[in-house]
């Protein structure tokens, strides 16, 4: 009796002691470079300039690929993969002049970047992250630009990486 | 899912210790008489072999592994314990990524029978039958390699693959038992643990490096794993004095 019964309690613990899992990667594996758009504008109440989130419609494409990341949606904040082989990224950045509806007013956005991977997972694979080293604009429509974190991690969540000031 | 077969284990090892300590001894509750033990430490020791891990291994078809145990019996219930085993464990994803590690593993510990040297009535209990709980601290000097790991940069369309391979890593870990061991006839043991086991270090940059570690199982799991094991038992030449 008692043999019968470790048998029996040792197949029921044996079938608990299984493990469910999954292959699916949960994990940002590459993060992206948080990129707000402001608007300098003037405030006749407090008689003071003041920088204010600027939605506007955004062509944006990196050079050198053939699929465009953002299609003229109205964005005040978009986000930009950097390369995982190269130390340079750049994206074009088409928008029409607030001024003058028209006027289609074309930049180049130019990241210079220090790569470094992670072992992640074997379902997710490598992750990368990135230091911006340099980051710099021409300035056909862009007024300025303020690189304000220069680390592009995994881990961030809505961490603000680049201000651009439209004109 | 996972706790709720865990919480069901854990009753159902609560309730076979019962169920034995009721069969065995009816008044098995400590008794003072234990602290009057006077005869020699040792009372023997034992070899065992671990037969459920091998097949648990062939059905998963990742993981092989072979252990022994062995413990001396001190004062009729007290159990150090040493464990050696070796185990490969290699796994493949469709992608071609893929982990491989071979490697020995230690345990080192100690198992507290639930049944003392001396029944109520102050007689020699000679118990070759035991329920125990005990712990363990397991480690391993381990190589790992991690194969064809896909870098894939989805926007610019590139995919590289990377290679991460350690000799000699160290991994440690708690474990806490709790199963039974039985004398089947002259000294041939047949037992029964359950264990539930904590990686606590590693040497590998972090525990995402070593999707399995010799000895201890899955990191990205609760290690909740089960021996059955069969061995004989060397009883001192007066265990029954």
């Amino acid at each position: 009796m008692k043999t019968r019964l470790f048998a029996l309690l040792s197949a029921i613990t044996l079938f608990a002691s299984c493990n469910t899992h999954t292959s699916t990667c949960r994990e940002t594996v590459n993060p992206e470079v948080q990129v707000v758009f402001y608007r300098v504008v003037y405030n006749s109440s407090t008689e003071k300039v003041q920088a204010q989130t600027y939605s506007f419609q955004a062509y944006i494409q990196g050079i050198g690929s053939d699929s465009i990341l953002y299609d003229g949606t109205t964005q005040s904040s978009v986000s930009l993969p950097l390369k995982r082989t190269d130390s340079c990224t750049q994206f074009s950045l088409q928008f029409f002049a607030s001024q003058d509806p028209d006027l289609l007013l074309c930049d180049t956005l130019t990241f210079v970047h220090t790569n470094s991977e992670q072992f992640i997972s074997l379902e997710c694979g490598c992750g990368a992250e990135y230091t911006i080293d340099k980051a710099t604009a021409t300035i056909n429509g862009i007024d300025s630009i303020v690189l304000v974190e220069p680390e592009v991690l995994r881990t961030q969540t809505k961490t603000t990486h680049l201000k651009v000031y439209i004109k | 899912m996972k706790i709720k077969r865990s919480a069901i284990a854990v009753a159902l090892l609560a309730l076979s210790l019962a169920l034995t300590a009721q069969e065995d001894t009816p008044a098995a509750a400590a008794s003072p008489l234990r602290l009057t033990y006077s005869g020699p430490a040792y009372r023997g020791w034992s070899a065992r072999l671990d037969v459920a891990s091998p097949i648990m291994g062939v059905l998963s078809g990742q993981v092989y592994t072979a252990e022994a145990q062995f413990d001396i019996n001190l004062y009729r219930q007290l159990y150090p314990t040493l464990e050696v085993g070796y185990a490969t464990a290699k796994k493949e994803y469709p992608s071609g990524a893929g982990y491989r590690t071979d490697a020995p593993f230690f345990r080192v510990g100690l198992n507290y029978s639930f049944f003392g040297p001396y029944n109520r009535d102050g007689n020699p209990r000679n118990a070759k039958s035991y329920p125990f709980v005990g712990v363990r601290y397991g480690f391993t000097f381990m190589n790992y390699h991690l194969s064809n790991i896909p870098a894939i940069d989805p926007y610019w369309g590139t995919t590289e693959l990377r290679d991460f391979r350690s000799n000699f890593t160290y991994s440690g870990w708690l474990e806490v038992a709790g199963g039974v061991n039985i004398d089947i006839a002259n000294g041939f043991t047949m037992g029964w643990a359950v264990r539930l086991k904590l990686l606590v270090h590693t040497s590998a940059p972090s525990t995402d490096y070593v999707w399995y570690v010799p000895g201890y199982g899955r990191t990205d799991a609760t290690n909740f794993t089960f021996n059955y094991t069969i061995g004989y038992t060397f009883y001192s030449k007066d265990y029954n004095k």
